[in-house]
């Protein structure tokens, strides 16, 4: 990045971080794998997981390098509303705790977010929901192995092309290892550090600075980011927020958590992980409100809030946000190479190549599968794309037209597949028209109202009843 | 590195430093690397730039904002050494933008060609149509899970 002409750290330094850290997942990764006796071990950590571990797993998968990186820019491109569009993603996690209580007791024995939308609505709603699902996993898992080269590019001076594939290369080994055991075991202990972080942070930030002259500071330079009518980040509010509904609401990620939790535990454990998230983008995005106030030149948005952090804050800071980065990047990435792995390994390679594979040729498959994920992240990760958030808000009509469906189906019995698919087809393309016609901040907000629209009216207009005890897989077989 | 509680202001030495120490002899020419208008709905954009010559050597740069063409009034930015900078909260209309080397003493390089950065925003109404939609979806939304949840733990929605 020649914008920057200096870092904080040393490449040394970043490379010594990356290294204990790296080696510490890892072999947490291979200690909590050995519980990992068969594949519904390496899958869903046995479906035994409690409170504790449930609420951080959360939230910490959802404290992603996006949000210590997006959340400043947020702010710093749309100011005060920005900010809190960003913080609205916890609504998501809110709205989950319910709906993942009924999924729980709907499929008691089930796997991934593709069983429910194959036996809810057949198999054409389900061949389109995988390809969506596919899409933004991989968007995600793009934008935050970038996302991580750049940051510990900008922080030590790493080259690019090295964090990145540090990172991923731990996070490969230590889920292959582990599989979602070592996946929210690990994610315990970085939600903790990332919270101790990202306090930190904020706390010595706003113990240095004068939100008196900061008012001054951006009326002055920057007025548009303290205005009640701010055209963009009006628009995205609602924006932001819908495309977190769709993330949380179709994604395999949260899905897999919701089925490893014990009984009763789903609702509080995503309704505690919801309020722990909520602040930290509000910190993160404060942050990257105080760049000009401070006198911060800032030469990609992207960086604004580490760039911040680090300036402030000196070495010990740029090292505390080194490792906030490296836990977030961590936590998420994991999750997504798990649950994804579990998506393709249940819903294509099972259910659709081979229905009687066995145990060990599951296992096999899962753990293929997680390194030639890791491999075709790497190569997409290798040309640098410059804007993240083309990358992930490219993903958003696609999800935000998968809300509707996931909702109806969890609670509408009259709800039909001709409806879901429908939602996904049409919300999808009228929410990528608005993409390319308005702007990115309106896509998911189009597609989810399209969507909205579309089941509501062909649920009313063509009503199917269905049998809910279909969705239990296990016992309509037996 | 700290920067602490500095507030840029517009009676700061050129190029951000009240020594501005840097390379000695003239500055050289800067221009922006976009030559066009640089048009926005969003009200941010991010400039960047190059030196004429002695590209490699440690000049920091001093930035003028303005509406005008005179440069009356102009807000002073001071990107430091960095060759790029990233605006945002701009108000509508049209933003017009120069940049100057700044070398030892504080000794400063001509002027560039202006550049002009156009801020568009979105119309109010579909601002606020938009907004309404997304507020009636929110709500939508939050009735049918609670509404369900609450069939569900009754009962009433057998699963």
């Amino acid at each position: 990045m020649d914008e920057f002409r200096t870092s904080v750290l040393t490449q040394q330094t970043g490379f010594l971080l990356l290294g204990i850290f790296g080696v510490l997942w890892i072999a947490l990764g291979i200690y909590w794998g050995r519980k990992a006796k068969d594949t519904e071990g390496f899958m869903l950590a046995g479906r035994n997981v409690g409170l504790a571990l449930g609420a951080a797993t959360a939230m910490a998968t959802w404290v992603t390098s996006n949000t210590i990186m997006l959340a400043p820019k947020f702010a710093l491109q749309m100011g005060i509303w920005g900010m809190l569009a960003y913080a609205t993603a916890s609504f998501g996690l809110f709205l989950f705790a319910p709906m993942a209580s009924r999924i729980r007791r709907l499929l008691p024995k089930g796997y991934t977010s593709g069983d429910f939308i194959r036996l809810r609505y057949g198999r054409v709603a389900w061949g389109l929901f995988l390809l969506i699902s596919f899409f933004y996993s991989m968007a995600w898992l793009v934008s935050m192995a970038m996302a991580g080269g750049i940051l510990l590019n900008a922080l030590s001076g790493m080259r690019y092309e090295y964090g990145m594939t540090v990172i991923l290369f731990v996070c490969v080994l230590y889920t292959l290892f582990g599989g979602l055991y070592a996946v929210i075991g690990t994610d315990f202990i970085q939600s903790l550090i990332i919270l101790a972080g990202v306090v930190l942070v904020g706390v010595v930030v706003i113990t240095r600075v004068d939100l008196g002259e900061i008012h001054a500071t951006l009326a002055a330079k920057q007025p548009g980011l303290i205005q009640v009518f701010m055209p963009v980040a009006l628009l995205s509010f609602f924006n932001n927020m819908f495309f977190g509904f769709g993330e949380i609401f179709h994604n395999n990620v949260w899905w897999s958590r919701a089925f490893a939790m014990r009984e009763g535990v789903p609702q509080k454990a995503f309704l505690l992980s919801g309020l722990f998230w909520f602040p930290i983008p509000i910190a993160a995005g404060f942050i990257g409100l105080c760049a000009a106030p401070l006198g911060i030149n800032v030469p990609d948005a992207d960086m604004v809030g580490p760039l911040v952090a680090s300036k402030v804050l000196g070495t010990a800071g740029a090292v505390v946000v080194f490792i906030v980065v490296f836990c977030s990047l961590a936590s998420s990435i994991d999750s997504l190479l798990a649950a994804t792995s579990d998506l393709i390994a249940q819903d294509v390679y099972r259910k659709m190549l081979n229905p009687w594979a066995e145990e060990a040729q599951m296992r096999r498959m899962a753990t293929r599968i997680i390194v030639g994920l890791g491999v075709v992240t790497w190569l997409i990760c290798l040309p640098r794309i410059s804007d993240l958030l083309s990358v992930l808000f490219f993903a958003g009509p696609l999800v935000g037209s998968a809300i509707w469906p996931v909702i109806a189906g969890i609670y509408w019995r009259r709800a039909n597949p001709a409806g879901a698919v429908a939602a996904m087809v049409l919300g999808s393309t009228v929410g990528l028209i608005a993409y390319f016609q308005i702007g990115w901040y309106t896509a998911s907000l189009v597609g989810a109202t399209v969507s909205m629209v579309v089941v509501g009216l062909t649920t009313l207009l063509w009503p199917r009843e269905f049998d809910w005890k279909k969705l239990n897989e296990a016992e309509a077989a037996s | 590195m700290l920067i602490g509680c500095t507030v840029v202001s517009g009676q700061e030495q050129p190029g951000g430093g009240p020594e501005a120490v840097g390379p000695t002899g003239p500055p050289p020419a800067v221009r922006f690397d976009d030559r066009e208008p640089v048009n926005t709905r969003e009200g941010h954009a991010t400039l960047s730039w190059t030196v004429a010559d002695r590209e490699d050597e440690d000049w920091r740069f001093e930035i003028q904002q303005s509406f005008d063409e005179g440069f009356d009034n102009a807000e002073i930015r001071n990107p430091g050494g960095d060759r790029a900078m990233f605006v945002s909260g701009l108000p509508d209309g049209t933003n017009l933008f120069r940049i100057r080397a700044v070398g030892a003493g504080g000794a400063t390089g001509d002027w560039s060609e202006p550049l002009r950065v156009v801020v568009d925003y979105h119309g109010r109404w579909l601002v606020l149509t938009l907004f309404g939609v997304g507020c009636l979806v929110f709500v939508a939304t939050v009735v049918t899970v609670l509404a369900g949840h609450r069939r569900h733990v009754s009962g009433k929605e057998a699963g």
